[in-house]
């Protein structure tokens, strides 16, 4: 790849990418006085009806709509837990010393048998979290759910501290012990 | 005394005073070798020294050394806001300039970071950083002149926040000049109050336009409107080095990452 | 091949991560940051590449800032640190009229890590800057007394500024070494006190500093009471619970021994722990020593 194709913000994305019909702006761009220029520094590229600037893969990662992020548990009420985010589709969030803040609301734990969750059977404090971003939700916290299969618990430690091990996906299995304890549990990848 | 016993630093005496020479001649400093030439001095700018930001830049600028951290976007504490929100803030080093700079007796920095801050913003795409703040810390290590640190933390602060990936409009580059119009961007601050006035701007070229403009002293207003234009011309070759070395950084990692 | 080996280890890692849901390693080093180490530290490397015992480079450029009296610029790795050394006068105390002020403090700003916010020193800068204080000091580094200009009138007041500009760990070994390489950089005009007008003048001939002994600073972490690792990064810092500092002068007499947390590792007592750490400091500090000579000013 020669470098010469590396845009940096403000640059016009190459006229062969503009061609009509004319291309939506993607991630990396925007429209200035009619001309579609990068916004980042990275390789322009055109899906389809599409156009876009591609940067760096280690660029800052931020919770958005539909991202899936893992956290750790901090805080549980009767109604929701909060979770401390860390990672945003498997990239790591800015170090900071403030944290990216997610609430899982007790109606979005699980699809089914909603009205019978107790928020201490899925979830407990330090507990590590895969779930999806519902929304940017209130001025605190995003808003997430972990409403699907490969959603839920992914990690923890057992009231021994022992390490878990998933076993259901209503339990997990203290890995020396043996007792089990309840969550709300992810689907182990590749299972 | 005014200020209160600072317990978080290492005791220093009530009052001291930088030395004084028996004759004039402030400017001979001990590693102060070379004279300076009347022409426009070397820009150095390198993306990325800061392992430990999100993104940072360092510029070399005649006498005038700073470097740039950027961190973010962070978690923005609340209210909520549907646009991100820009921190900047400029630190001196305490040897920084001619006279020591004391922690907390040190004023400049408040003015400058707001000026910065003002000229810095068009450039950023802020609206897509929704409940988020973006941090970028300034520390100059060495200075000469206000108009010259102001032009060079822009131009840095830019090319830090372009190193951290967040969306920009453009490249903002800052440029600074006098009113005998050499476009000199480095003088000393007695070469400053000697001119008639200065005219430091943020000026983004890739798009033609201008970010922020901020004039000290006197002159007539043709002669405002040329040094603009001087300006905006001058703000092309820094803008070279910027785009050059960004170019430079960037061609390091994607290829790495691809 | 130090780097890939590193990163084969990484990959090694996702595999065998018994927790499936981090399919990068990044995420891995940021959701399990203890593991993470554990595994690089079992196969003999460090998460920066290095070897386990191995320290990071050093780098020392002198006398970059033209507006100090004395400065060094220092990188450690990744870490790097300016210190600037400013002369100014002041009166000295009546308690000690001849006694000059020496003025260290260290600042970590918010500049140098994500971990920093901006305001005034947080406690870590606060306790290095009194280490460095008492360092200074104790070696007398700087004798105060020759710092008088005229007793009980005038003295110098040293100001050393050290200023973190990135900040990956162990920043007092490289705090000490940029204020070791800039104090020997420092030249102070020769002053003279003025008894009628009561003022210093100064003239344009210049005088090094006279210094005593240059302590060096190693610091050492002991990890899971397993591993003893030279120059702790950033990342392996919080992870560390026993730090173990000694700083030794040019004939390697201990100016500074500093033992924080529970000593010794399985296998070895504290004692044997210690004396290890110890002459890993004389063969690093014999290392520091010889390019903090062999770098003269540079001239700006």
């Amino acid at each position: 790849m020669a470098s010469s194709s590396i845009l940096l913000p403000g640059q016009p994305l190459p006229s062969n990418l503009t061609q009509p019909p004319l291309p939506q702006c993607g991630p990396g761009c925007y429209e200035f006085e009619g001309k579609i220029l990068a916004s980042i520094i990275g390789r322009p590229y055109r899906d389809g009806a599409t156009v876009g600037v591609k940067g760096r893969d280690d660029g800052a990662a931020v919770p958005d709509v539909d991202a899936i992020v893992t956290g750790t548990v901090t805080r549980i009420t009767a109604q929701q837990a909060h979770l401390n985010i860390s990672t945003v589709n498997n990239r790591p969030v800015p170090e900071s010393s403030e944290e990216f803040v997610g609430v899982v609301r007790i109606a979005d734990i699980r699809l089914t048998e909603r009205d019978k969750i107790k928020m201490g059977e899925c979830f407990r404090l330090g507990d590590l979290v895969k779930a999806r971003v519902l929304s940017l939700g209130d001025a605190r916290s995003y808003y997430l759910s972990t409403a699907a299969n490969e959603l839920g618990v992914v990690s923890g430690t057992s009231e021994a501290g022992n390490p878990l091990i998933p076993a259901s996906f209503q339990e997990m299995e203290d890995a020396i012990t043996g007792r089990m304890e309840r969550r709300k549990v992810a689907k182990p990848e590749g299972v | 005394m005014t200020t209160a016993f600072d317990r978080r630093r290492i005791p220093a005496p009530e009052d001291s005073y930088p030395p004084e020479l028996s004759h004039s001649g402030i400017e001979a400093g001990p590693s102060n070798h070379a004279a300076r030439s009347k022409s426009t001095k070397p820009i150095y700018l390198k993306a990325g020294l800061i392992s430990q930001a999100n993104g940072s830049g360092y510029i070399e600028s005649g006498r005038v050394k700073i470097a740039c951290s950027v961190y973010g976007p962070r978690p923005k504490q609340p209210p909520y806001s549907p646009q991100g929100t820009l921190n900047l803030e400029v630190k001196f080093a305490p040897f920084a300039s001619h006279s020591r700079r004391a922690p907390l007796r040190d004023t400049e920095p408040a003015a400058l970071s707001s000026l910065i801050h003002s000229h810095l913003l068009p450039a950023l795409q802020l609206h897509l950083l929704p409940k988020s703040a973006l941090d970028i810390q300034i520390l100059v290590i060495e200075s000469d002149s206000v108009p010259n640190v102001l032009s060079a933390a822009l131009t840095v602060a830019s090319m830090a926040v372009a190193d951290a990936g967040i969306p920009m409009n453009g490249l903002g580059v800052g440029v600074m000049i006098d009113s005998e119009g050499s476009g000199d961007r480095n003088q000393s601050d007695i070469e400053v109050h000697d001119s008639g006035g200065t005219i430091s701007m943020g000026v983004m070229p890739a798009l033609g336009r201008i970010s922020g403009i901020w004039m000290t002293g006197e002159m007539s207003l043709d002669q405002a409107c040329s040094l603009i234009d001087t300006g905006v011309q001058a703000s092309k070759s820094t803008h070279a080095i910027l785009a050059q070395s960004l170019i430079a950084r960037a061609a390091e990692q994607l290829s790495s990452s691809s | 091949m130090t780097v890939s080996e590193a990163t084969a280890s990484a990959q090694d890692m996702e595999v065998d991560s018994s927790s499936k849901a981090e399919s990068s390693a990044t995420a891995f080093k940021r959701l399990h940051p203890g593991p993470y180490l554990s595994k690089f530290l079992a196969k003999g490397y460090r998460p920066d590449g290095r070897k386990v015992t191995a320290w990071r480079d050093v780098k020392i450029n002198k006398g970059s800032v033209s507006t100090a009296d004395g400065s060094a610029l220092v990188r450690l790795g990744d870490t790097t640190m300016v210190c600037g050394v400013k002369a100014e006068i002041a009166e000295p105390l009546a308690t000690s009229p001849r006694s000059g002020y020496i003025v260290p403090n260290i600042d970590l700003p918010a500049l140098c890590s994500p971990k920093f916010k901006p305001g005034p020193p947080a406690d870590e800068a606060q306790t290095m800057s009194n280490w460095l204080f008492d360092l200074i000091t104790s070696s007398r580094t700087v004798d105060p007394q020759s710092l008088c200009i005229c007793p009980g009138k005038a003295v110098w007041a040293l100001y050393i500024d050290v200023v973190c500009i990135n900040y990956d760990g162990n920043a007092f070994d490289a705090a000490v070494l940029a204020v070791m390489a800039a104090l020997g950089n420092t030249r102070l005009r020769s002053a003279t006190y003025d008894d009628i007008t009561a003022k210093v003048t100064c003239s344009d001939d210049f005088h090094s500093l006279a210094l005593g002994r240059l302590p060096l600073s190693c610091s050492f972490g002991i990890f899971k009471s397993a591993y003893l690792l030279p120059d702790p990064s950033s990342f392996e810092a919080p992870l560390i619970h026993t730090t173990l500092t000694i700083a030794l002068d040019e004939e390697n007499r201990a100016c500074l021994v500093r033992h924080e947390g529970l000593g010794g590792t399985d296998t070895k007592s504290g004692q044997d722990v210690l004396d290890e750490a110890w002459s890993i400091a004389e063969e690093r500090v014999r290392e520091i020593r010889r390019l903090l000579d062999d770098h003269p000013a540079t001239n700006r």
